[in-house]
């Protein structure tokens, strides 16, 4: 094991955190801290978009550079890593049992989600509650539900296909809004209701939060990436839904 | 009052498995959407404001997430995530858009103020636990 090897180690943790919902300070930390006690210095600099790492040995600088391009929220791999990490800073260079640890790191990034069956099942719950909260009726739960669930199923076929995720939301956006407008014509539920609730999952609420941290920890760069990468998505919703209700009203139909 | 807290419980886990929380940390952070959203309600009540309750249920969901990740040694971010969504402006901006369609552009104006008022809102709630839990950690 030499120092190229815990260099990559520790920035495929934090690429693992960043690419799985985490903050970009929590990144950054992690690889200071996996590194701290074993080379003389390290530094960091992560985006949302990117990751750069150097340490220092013996006066030799060694750098890399890691582009960083998918993004998901995985909340349990940021937990996993994190936990990881802590544990790797605490062993010191001479006892280190290095390869116990890359093979704990590759079968994190290995982990799948919940079966995709209780996934679409919650994403149902959760839009019918959240519809619930944001003064619907009682009698829009079910549609709600149903159309959340299906909007779901759309959403993982098209990240499936690597789509952009402005291009998802747009999609998503114009499918709640013709689902709504056909449950609402055959009155059953409302159609702000049904709309307002299913919408709920495609929400940027990962990057909001995640700005907001960013902003506090003094990493303006990440901060306005992610504050971008929040509007956008919320633009892209409100356009597909707007273009499925404009068509319908400019046809003559009732909103 | 009682249904919507409970409501506030299912929307948060509901979102806490869309994002692949742990099993143990789901109902935890069910907890604190539910805690949050009674906070939202109860300033509702006394004064009915929407960005002043959500500032305060940013708030509490910031303080139970600092408070669950000491206790279960799990990163904050797990339960501040899935809490703050039910609270994000969807709602508004759905609204703001249906306004521009109708040609109601004042409404549109009013909504759309509304919608950044309640963004501004969650991220200052959010800020004032979290620049604290630091002052504590140090």
């Amino acid at each position: 094991m030499n120092h190229e090897d815990l260099l990559k180690f520790a920035v495929i943790a934090g690429q693992t955190i960043l690419e799985n919902g985490g903050e970009t300070y929590r990144s950054e930390d992690t690889i200071e801290r996996m590194l701290n006690n074993k080379v003389e210095r390290v530094e960091t600099f992560v985006t949302p978009t990117g990751i750069f790492a150097s340490i220092e040995n013996n006066g030799k600088i060694e750098t890399t550079i890691t582009r960083v391009k998918q993004r998901d929220s995985d909340l349990n791999k940021v937990a996993l890593v994190n936990d990881l990490s802590r544990r790797f800073s605490k062993e010191s260079l001479d006892t280190l049992d290095f390869s116990k640890y890359t093979d704990e790191l590759i079968k994190i990034r290995s982990k799948g989600k919940y079966s995709f069956l209780l996934r679409v099942f919650f994403a149902g719950v959760a839009a019918a509650s959240s519809g619930m909260l944001l003064g619907s009726t009682i009698r829009d739960f079910i549609p709600t539900f149903i159309v959340a669930t299906m909007l779901q199923c759309i959403v993982t076929y098209f990240e499936r296909l690597l789509l952009s995720t402005f291009i998802i939301n747009i999609i998503g956006g114009a499918f709640a809004a013709l689902l709504g407008l056909a449950f609402s014509h055959f009155a059953i539920g409302t159609l702000n209701g049904i709309i307002i609730g299913s919408i709920v999952t495609l929400l940027p609420g990962v990057a909001i939060t995640n700005a907001v941290r960013d902003a506090i920890w003094g990493d303006l760069v990440s901060a306005v990436s992610r504050g971008v990468e929040a509007g956008m998505s919320a633009i892209s919703i409100a356009a597909g839904v707007g273009f499925v209700l404009n068509i319908w009203y400019v046809i003559g139909g009732k909103l | 009052m009682i249904q919507q807290i409970f409501f506030g419980f299912l929307a948060t886990a509901g979102f806490a498995f869309l994002f692949n929380v742990p099993i143990d940390a789901i109902v935890v952070s069910g907890l604190s959407g539910a805690v949050g959203w009674a906070g939202y309600l109860l300033v509702m009540k006394i004064y009915p404001s929407t960005v002043a309750a959500t500032f305060i249920a940013s708030l509490l969901i910031g303080i139970m997430g600092e408070i669950f990740a000491q206790r279960k040694k799990y990163p904050t971010t797990i339960f501040v995530i899935p809490g703050i969504i039910p609270l994000v402006p969807g709602a508004y901006s759905y609204k703001t858009v249906l306004a521009i369609i109708q040609g109601n552009n004042k409404q549109a104006f009013d909504l759309g103020l509304q919608t950044i008022g309640i963004a501004l809102a969650i991220a200052a709630g959010l800020m004032f636990v979290i620049s604290f839990a630091r002052i504590r950690r140090r």
